[in-house]
């Protein structure tokens, strides 16, 4: 009797060792993998080039300026410059707050982040608006290159 | 009695810690995005009808324009100024630009050196993948001063 009372108090239990194992290593791939959008990069395409030359740098103080696209029409839905956002055809707006950081910050990058789909016609009003705030040098942005995406990096 | 204690196992309890990975788990398995990274292709703006690099000292013979035409939709033909021969994508237009940009070694025929300027003129309704396409041919071509016109 006392042996099967025993018996009873037994506890089964699972080895879950190797699934921790399996599991922290998946998590640690996702975590790798992983880009984390940051709220000044609306969600959209920029161009996928042939051979892309766009090069990666890290650490650098930039305002990025998003041309976003209205889907169905191909046109410019929006230009959205760190969080605020700019209906098209406000473009004094642009140069204002262009002007305005580059005074703030002097060495700023200004990165022109359209989306492949947009015709150039709306693009061009945002140069004329960022050349009209002074500013002679921006970056455009662009996918890698998918065959060698950390292909060149300026100090 | 004492043997019998020596013999059980003594089990950390990882259900909790497992609840957790595999929260972290779903996370980042739904927030993942395999997207290439993104990249920069600096460019000078047009400034006072001339761009920082250019060199008016010594005009080209014939400024290098590439003219990009909507075909509609996401079809577009380009036109090298002063070549017959269009280039039927970007990847003929970087050849056709490297081999006329002058290199001692390997062109020393060639007109156009590094520096000269290169204008892209699309039209209005070109999408802004192609503009960017003939810009990186151009770069990867090595000229240091391609700029871009106002549309036509």
């Amino acid at each position: 009797m006392a042996k099967k009372h025993e018996v009873e108090k037994q506890e089964v239990s699972l080895n879950l060792t190797s699934m921790m194992d399996i599991v922290f290593q998946l998590i640690i791939f996702f975590l790798l993998v992983t880009n984390f959008t940051s709220a000044e990069l609306p969600e959209l395409e920029p161009p996928d080039l042939e051979h892309s030359e766009a090069i990666e740098i890290d650490g650098r103080d930039k305002l990025v300026i998003n041309i976003i696209p209205d889907s169905s029409t191909g046109m410019a839905k929006a230009v959205q410059v760190g969080m605020q956002k700019i209906p098209p055809g406000a473009y004094n707006q642009l140069t204002d707050i262009v002007s305005q950081v580059k005074t703030d910050r002097p060495d700023v990058e200004i990165d022109l982040r359209a989306d492949a789909s947009i015709n150039y016609e709306n693009v061009q009003p945002v140069m004329n608006a960022i050349t009209a705030a002074g500013v002679a040098r921006i970056n455009l942005v662009a996918y890698l290159d998918a065959s060698n995406p950390k292909r060149e990096k300026r100090e | 009695m004492s043997r019998r204690r020596s013999k059980r196992m003594k089990q950390l309890n990882l259900t909790s810690m497992l609840d957790v990975c595999f929260l972290l788990l779903i996370f980042f398995v739904l927030t993942a995005s395999f997207d290439l990274g993104e990249g920069i292709l600096p460019t000078e703006l047009p400034h006072d009808g001339l761009s920082a690099n250019a060199n008016p000292t010594t005009p080209p013979p014939m400024p290098l324009n590439i003219a990009l035409r909507s075909l509609g939709g996401d079809d577009v033909s380009i036109q090298v100024s002063g070549m017959t021969a269009a280039p039927a994508d970007f990847h003929e237009l970087y050849a056709v630009l490297a081999d006329h940009r002058y290199d001692p070694a390997t062109n020393p025929t060639a007109p156009y050196m590094e520096e000269d300027p290169i204008t892209i003129t699309p039209d209005r309704t070109v999408r802004w993948a192609h503009v960017v396409n003939a810009f990186n041919a151009a770069r990867r071509a090595r000229y240091a001063n391609v700029q871009f016109a106002q549309a036509r």
